[in-house]
């Protein structure tokens, strides 16, 4: 069955047998190897991606309930980064039918069709953005700092679980393609008082990502420190 | 992973989830979360039909009930501010204990947790303490709506096991969870061997109490206990028209289960739940007595 899965950040399709997990897809056609395979049965969370603005396990997830929605992996972030305006383009896009006045359509052709579903199915590369690609977010520099990663298998859940949780309290935007504008999906106001995110919420939010080599301390340590860092560049 | 999978179907419309349903009721399976289905790796099915364009993910108070829709995700419940408080809290606390994992919180949904898991879920018990009912819509596209326990002693839930395609001939459209006529005291305990795992037993209770703060409705259940979730007549029946003391809720706790044959699997013998459920009514008890 063919499938339209906005890829962070770029609209893909593919064609896939009706039980492929969007983790074999993931792996196994789009090269996202960041989600790694773990139990298949949605204990781990080492498949963990972020679907529509939430953290959901690939595994127990068929790639098909993924079509026409949005999907962000680790390898998503440069295109996170590049979309907050981090990183300029390296290239730009020529302009297109409708965005210059000077190129309008040719009346007497017909309009072409599209199965996009998204609203602005442009597609980001590494070689518009190179630059984002040498950047690091700051979830991912707090692992670094902190030594929060050993074998790393869990990282990318982990990371991942982060990025969404600081999304749900409004401290970043998640980026969209499916959306004219960035929607800003938490609650926190800018400028707003009171304490960051408590130990408990990170312990929860990461409860569904397993570590095999037991470092739970050094990452929860990771996103306090990420969300210090994030709040005080608002 | 469904092995034998080979169709995936997202209606938007329940006439047309039904007609596909009831064309290969055998094979066919309806999807919601999936983390129940898709962890299961069942061999039987070979189509399913995935019923998250809906537009059942609501919830919402009507006539002062409170509504979920059946694809309404459990942590979609878990942050919803209307249902923090609703029946002191034991609904958001039973999502929560539900699973650990956001990640499967966000996945899992409310007619999931019902169709699926109902045997050994801990909402189970916090549904049948709160005679909970469902809407639903057979194939005949005819709108029923019925008592949770009912809907649980229908003959395709009661010989239904894994692996038999269908539960029941239609569609869970909706829970309704009548709100406790106050004042009322409604807790929910549980035991299980580490946070992570399911519960060997959970119970839950909601208690209502006229102007003498004497005991007038009574409803206790047990999840993971027997086979299936069961209310306790036994005992509902003995505290009617009592006034919760600690020397009556030691007396409740002193009635015990004889006539509840106690489940057997691999998280813990007959013997323990046996002895364990007289401890938790006890402190379930006492739960509403500090609530009251």
């Amino acid at each position: 069955m063919k499938l339209t899965i906005a890829l962070n950040g770029e609209e893909r399709e593919f064609d896939v047998p009706a039980n492929t997990t969007l983790l074999s897809l993931l792996r196994g056609q789009a090269n996202c190897f960041s989600v790694k395979h773990g139990c298949e049965t949605g204990e781990c969370g080492a498949c963990a991606v972020i679907v529509d603005g939430r953290i959901v396990n690939a595994c127990i997830l068929l790639a098909a309930q993924a079509d026409e929605r949005e999907v962000i992996t680790l390898e998503g972030i440069p295109w996170i980064l590049a979309t907050l305006n981090a990183v300029t383009p390296h290239v730009e896009r020529p302009p297109t039918a409708g965005a210059d006045p000077a190129i309008q359509p040719n009346p007497s052709e017909p309009p072409t069709e599209s199965r996009s579903s998204f609203q602005n199915p442009a597609a980001f590369s590494r070689e518009e953005h190179p630059s984002a690609y040498e950047l690091l977010h700051p979830v991912q520099q707090a692992f670094v700092d902190t030594h929060a990663i050993q074998c790393g298998y869990c990282t990318p859940g982990m990371i991942l679980s982060s990025l969404a949780l600081f999304a749900e309290k409004g401290f970043i935007n998640l980026p969209s393609i499916k959306r004219k504008t960035r929607v800003r999906s938490g609650r926190r106001k800018s400028g707003s008082k009171g304490p960051l995110l408590s130990e408990q919420e990170i312990r929860d939010a990461l409860a569904g990502n397993l570590c095999r080599c037991t470092g739970y301390v050094k990452p929860v340590d990771a996103v306090l420190k990420a969300a210090e860092k994030l709040i005080t560049e608002r | 992973m469904l092995p034998n999978l080979r169709k995936y179907y997202r209606p938007r419309s329940i006439e047309a989830t039904l007609r596909l349903l009831s064309a290969n009721p055998v094979r066919c399976a309806v999807l919601a979360g999936g983390t129940h289905l898709l962890a299961s790796s069942r061999r039987d099915v070979e189509e399913v039909v995935d019923i998250s364009a809906l537009k059942l993910k609501m919830v919402k108070r009507k006539n002062g009930d409170v509504c979920i829709g059946a694809t309404a995700t459990l942590q979609s419940i878990l942050e919803n501010p209307r249902l923090r408080k609703f029946a002191d809290g034991i609904l958001v606390e039973a999502c929560h204990r539900n699973s650990v994992s956001r990640m499967i919180r966000n996945q899992r949904t409310m007619g999931g947790e019902i169709c699926a898991n109902w045997k050994r879920s801990d909402l189970a018990a916090i549904l049948l303490a709160l005679n909970a009912r469902v809407k639903l819509m057979n194939f005949s596209l005819e709108e029923k709506e019925m008592l949770i326990s009912d809907f649980w002693s229908m003959p395709a839930f009661r010989t239904g096991k894994k692996g038999s395609g269908l539960v029941f001939p239609g569609l869970l459209l909706e829970l309704i969870l009548p709100t406790p006529a106050p004042p009322f005291a409604a807790a929910y305990v549980h035991v299980e061997q580490i946070e992570s795992q399911p519960s060997f037993v959970s119970s839950a209770a909601v208690l209502e109490f006229d102007e003498n703060r004497q005991c007038g409705e009574a409803r206790v259940a047990l999840s993971s206990f027997a086979d299936v979730p069961c209310r306790l007549p036994r005992l509902e029946s003995f505290l009617k028209g009592k006034t919760l003391t600690p020397e009556s809720i030691e007396s409740a706790g002193a009635l015990g289960f004889d006539e509840i044959r106690p489940l057997v699997d691999s998280r813990a013998s007959g013997t323990y739940r046996q002895a364990v459920a007289p401890v938790l009514i006890r402190r379930l008890l006492g739960r509403c007595l500090k609530r009251l």
